[in-house]
């Protein structure tokens, strides 16, 4: 998965669908205007089943994200290593709830072998 | 009493799991009934604040006008509590926690939010879908005897108390400071995060998208919504 995309600065098409999922997620969020378009859009990539459990993440995590900022939960101490790298380069902890972590404790040489699981190539034809 | 045929996705075209229509049913059905901290009225109050807030999220606070007046059913720093957590999580700091915390006490402010994230989720769940969101429930008259424990929960650094030690995904104790209100949130997360034939601990999914798919969806839905977590 490209980290950049997540945030908007890549395409995301090294998933299968990344980008329309991208488009997706970003109009489920905003409620935007383009959100009809982006629906037909993922559908066609991905039929409706694949479509609906879409739906599904995007609304949970529409509240996880809620939960997480109401309760203030700091990271788990794998997460916080895990991710030390990346945090920084992608101005994730300029978030608000950054500062819910001890950050300064971060420490990517105690991060797991693998902080994301291994997945199987997309782009494999 | 909530109407079974709430959630009926199957009527308006949709052939949404089943494990997702029980839990989207069996939340408003917990919504509408008296929690450990606040009634039945209150709760579906708080549960139409929070979707006021959040189908306006789309303008500045001060720009947004036609909320709806509580008519007295919960106090204004409840509204406040639910209209911020619906429509400005990305906001809320330990300062902001800490005093709504004291204005509602930890319990409450923890039953509360567990109501606007579960309304958020299926609210954007409708959104995501193409169909309307659905009705809220009729509240259940009454109210219970406080039963929001403090058992086994410990000051983690959160703004609230949560279980510790504990084993599991560590967000799914988030808030566990009301075991009730946890439950209320959570077993939608277990229905419609890597439900059905597959679970939320299996690396690699066989259902209709795949675990790459489903989490660049869920993290660029996370950093649209600023969560560091």
């Amino acid at each position: 998965m490209t980290l950049q995309a997540v945030l908007g600065q890549a395409s995301g098409e090294d998933v299968a669908a990344g980008g329309a999922l991208l488009r997706f997620g970003e109009a489920v969020v905003r409620g935007s205007e383009d959100l009809p378009a982006a629906r037909e859009a993922l559908k066609s990539k991905l039929g409706d089943p694949g479509f609906i459990e879409a739906c599904a993440i995007a609304g949970i995590f529409n509240g996880l994200v809620r939960v997480a900022d109401l309760s203030g939960i700091p990271l788990d101490d794998t997460s916080l290593h895990g991710s030390e790298d990346f945090r920084e380069q992608l101005g994730l902890n300029t978030f608000s709830g950054a500062a819910n972590s001890d950050l300064e404790r971060a420490d990517s040489r105690l991060a797991p072998d693998r902080f994301f699981p291994p997945v199987p190539d997309e782009t494999a034809s | 009493m909530t109407n079974h045929l709430d959630f009926d996705y199957e009527s308006s075209g949709f052939s949404v799991r089943r494990d997702i229509t029980e839990a989207h049913r069996a939340s408003w059905q917990a919504i509408a009934r008296p929690g450990p901290r606040w009634s039945g009225v209150q709760r579906v109050e708080i549960a139409r604040q929070a979707r006021a807030a959040r189908n306006s999220r789309g303008d500045p606070p001060w720009l947004r006008k036609g909320l709806p007046d509580t008519e007295g059913r919960i106090p204004e720093a409840a509204c406040q509590a639910a209209r911020t957590i619906a429509a400005d999580a990305h906001r809320i700091d330990r300062d902001w926690a800490t005093q709504a915390i004291e204005t509602l006490s930890d319990a409450a402010y923890v039953e509360l939010g567990s109501i606007v994230a579960t309304v958020a989720a299926l609210d954007a769940f409708a959104e995501a879908l193409g169909r309307d969101q659905e009705p809220l429930p009729s509240a259940e008259a009454g109210t219970r005897a406080d039963t929001a424990s403090a058992d086994g929960v410990a000051d983690i650094g959160a703004y609230v108390p949560m279980v510790s030690p504990f084993s599991g995904p560590n967000v799914s104790r988030a808030l566990s400071r009301v075991p009730e209100a946890n439950r209320l949130f959570f077993t939608n997360v277990g229905a419609m995060y890597g439900g059905g034939e597959q679970s939320f601990y299996d690396l690699e999914w066989t259902g209709p998208i795949s675990r790459p798919q489903a989490e660049l969806l869920a993290a660029r839905v996370s950093a649209l919504n600023e969560c560091f977590y």
